[in-house]
């Protein structure tokens, strides 16, 4: 219970262990990734038979290609990084104008496009790569065969892996942006158009204010939520 | 619209820009590509790039005994794993948002986040070096003098929903400690001095106010869990038998796009239909809950 209430001893004393064994259960599998980077034999298993730099400086010379020598898996971080970097854009600057219009503009139907909006995080994300993939190919057969255009981003390729994780990192983006959105006063936003600020700037400057300290938080997500579609690859 | 168009041009044109991208978005990646997989769904090939309207995809999905015993065993574990997740991660939301507060408690939370940094591939290695048979545990278990020889821990129904919980453990803790934050003190206090137990106060006062992150987690869980492709087939091997992984044969290994839709718009009816079921049964509002993650 709440610290303000007496709380039995053995009741203080299960929380913290459970504490600590939750600590032990997140960390564990990271901890062990991280040390058995640095052991001297072929697979990543007990026992530990020393310490070596091995899997990131070898050389084909010494039997063991390290990271910074496979020239391919570089590539292929640079790939990831590329994704990401895509994806974290196009995202937040989607997410930011879904936001002001959830959170700024009366029209008919707000309701429903927010509620739709939402959608993409019920969808299994399965679902929704094999979609996108199954239109794609569709819209680029038809463009073949009626105009003999070839559009190659429409086959499975990175510009498809950007559009299939954007199509639901954009849903959290908006949710984040505009939790934002609405605890910011708007009466400073009135004052300021009072000052003879004119309203495109004012939503410009009141949006950098209050997201700036916000906005490095939905990047965030996107990166961690990267691998959850491998389907999308 | 006629608020809008009554406050000016300005506010119309702003109302369109902002519209635009939201509509490009729903309906080029979302709505239409669900109309092009249902399409797929109801046809059947009958020659050479010649298809013809029918229900066979979904005959054979109720006709195949394997598909059947799949898709049952995949909602059954989802279930599952959100519930245990949820168990788990209750406790340590009350931790960090009413036990310590303030810079140790964002601080703990923060602890909490951190792994979900990582990708879900490297976590899941983690698992896999810890649980197989040459692996971290059953060499302890070994040494311990608890088994004779290394036992397999992978490959296991158990394994699986321990890689499930923790991969979705991140999505049921922010909702939770969120909506536990909001929680007034004095409420539990009235209650302790009324006379209520633990028990009572948990049930009456702590549950009720934390119902909508408590569903927000749940549904948010359960999708992930359900939608999962990675973390079942690691760590479950060939007996994992997830549905997704049957929705992923049809569509890369056999290309057969059209069972594969099928496939899809089932598991897709399932989600829906147990999320329904969920909100009715707790009398939440699917809106409402969604927005207080």
């Amino acid at each position: 219970m709440i610290p303000s209430l007496p709380r039995p001893l053995w009741l203080r004393t299960a929380t913290w262990l459970y504490v600590g064994a939750f600590l032990a259960f997140l960390f564990l599998p990271l901890a062990v990734v991280a040390v058995f980077a640095f052991n001297d034999a072929p697979y990543p298993a007990p026992p530990w038979r020393g310490f070596t730099l091995d899997w990131f400086l070898g050389s084909a010379a010494r039997a063991r290609v390290g990271l910074f020598e496979d020239h391919e898996l570089l590539a292929s971080i640079g790939t990831s990084s590329l994704i990401a970097v895509w994806v974290t854009v196009l995202a937040v600057l989607i997410g930011t104008t879904n936001a002001f219009l959830l959170e700024r503009c009366r029209f008919w139907g707000r309701q429903a496009l927010s509620i739709l909006m939402l959608a993409p995080l019920v969808i299994p994300g399965v679902i929704l790569g094999i979609s996108i993939l199954a239109l794609a190919s569709r819209i680029a057969e038809l463009a073949d065969e009626l105009l003999g255009w070839d559009l190659d981003f429409l086959r499975p390729g990175l510009p498809l892996v950007v559009l299939g994780q954007f199509s639901y990192v954009v849903t959290i983006a908006t949710l984040t942006i505009s939790a934002r959105l609405r605890r910011f006063d708007r009466t400073l936003e009135e004052a300021a158009l009072n000052l003879g600020a004119s309203a495109p700037r004012c939503s410009a400057r009141s949006c950098c204010r209050i997201c700036g300290r916000h906005w490095p938080a939905p990047p965030r997500w996107p990166f961690c939520c990267r691998s959850r579609i491998s389907i999308r690859r | 619209m006629a608020e809008t168009a009554a406050a000016g041009p300005w506010k119309r044109l702003a109302l369109w820009l902002l519209l635009a991208p939201a509509l490009a978005w729903l309906l080029a990646l979302i709505v239409l590509p669900h109309v092009e997989l249902a399409v797929l769904s109801f046809r059947e090939r009958v020659g050479p790039r010649q298809y013809a309207l029918s229900f066979a995809q979904y005959r054979t999905f109720f006709e195949e005994p394997l598909y059947w015993h799949v898709f049952v065993r995949t909602a059954w574990l989802s279930v599952i794993s959100t519930l245990l997740t949820l168990l788990l991660a209750l406790p340590i939301a009350w931790v960090i948002a009413k036990l310590v507060r303030g810079r140790a408690g964002a601080l703990l939370f923060a602890i909490c986040l951190i792994p979900f940094w990582v990708s879900e591939t490297v976590r899941t290695l983690g698992w896999m070096i810890l649980l197989r048979e040459s692996g971290v545990l059953p060499a302890l278990l070994v040494k311990l003098g608890i088994t004779a020889v290394p036992i397999e821990l992978l490959y296991r129904d158990a394994t699986i929903l321990v890689g499930l919980v923790y991969t979705s453990m991140l999505f049921m803790l922010v909702p939770l400690v969120s909506s536990l934050e909001s929680l007034d003190d004095a409420l539990v206090e009235a209650a302790y001095d009324l006379g209520a137990g633990g028990f009572a106060i948990l049930r009456t006062i702590v549950i009720p106010h934390a119902a909508p992150g408590i569903t927000a987690g749940c549904i948010i869980v359960f999708m992930l869990t359900l939608g999962n492709y990675l973390t079942p087939t690691l760590l479950g091997g060939k007996n994992s038998q997830w549905f997704t992984e049957q929705i992923y044969t049809q569509f890369i290994t056999r290309f057969n796009w059209e069972q594969g839709a099928a496939l899809g718009f089932l598991l897709l009816a399932l989600s829906t239909g147990l999320v329904v079921a969920g909100l009715k049964l707790t009398g939440q509002r699917f809106g409402d809950v969604m927005r207080s993650t």
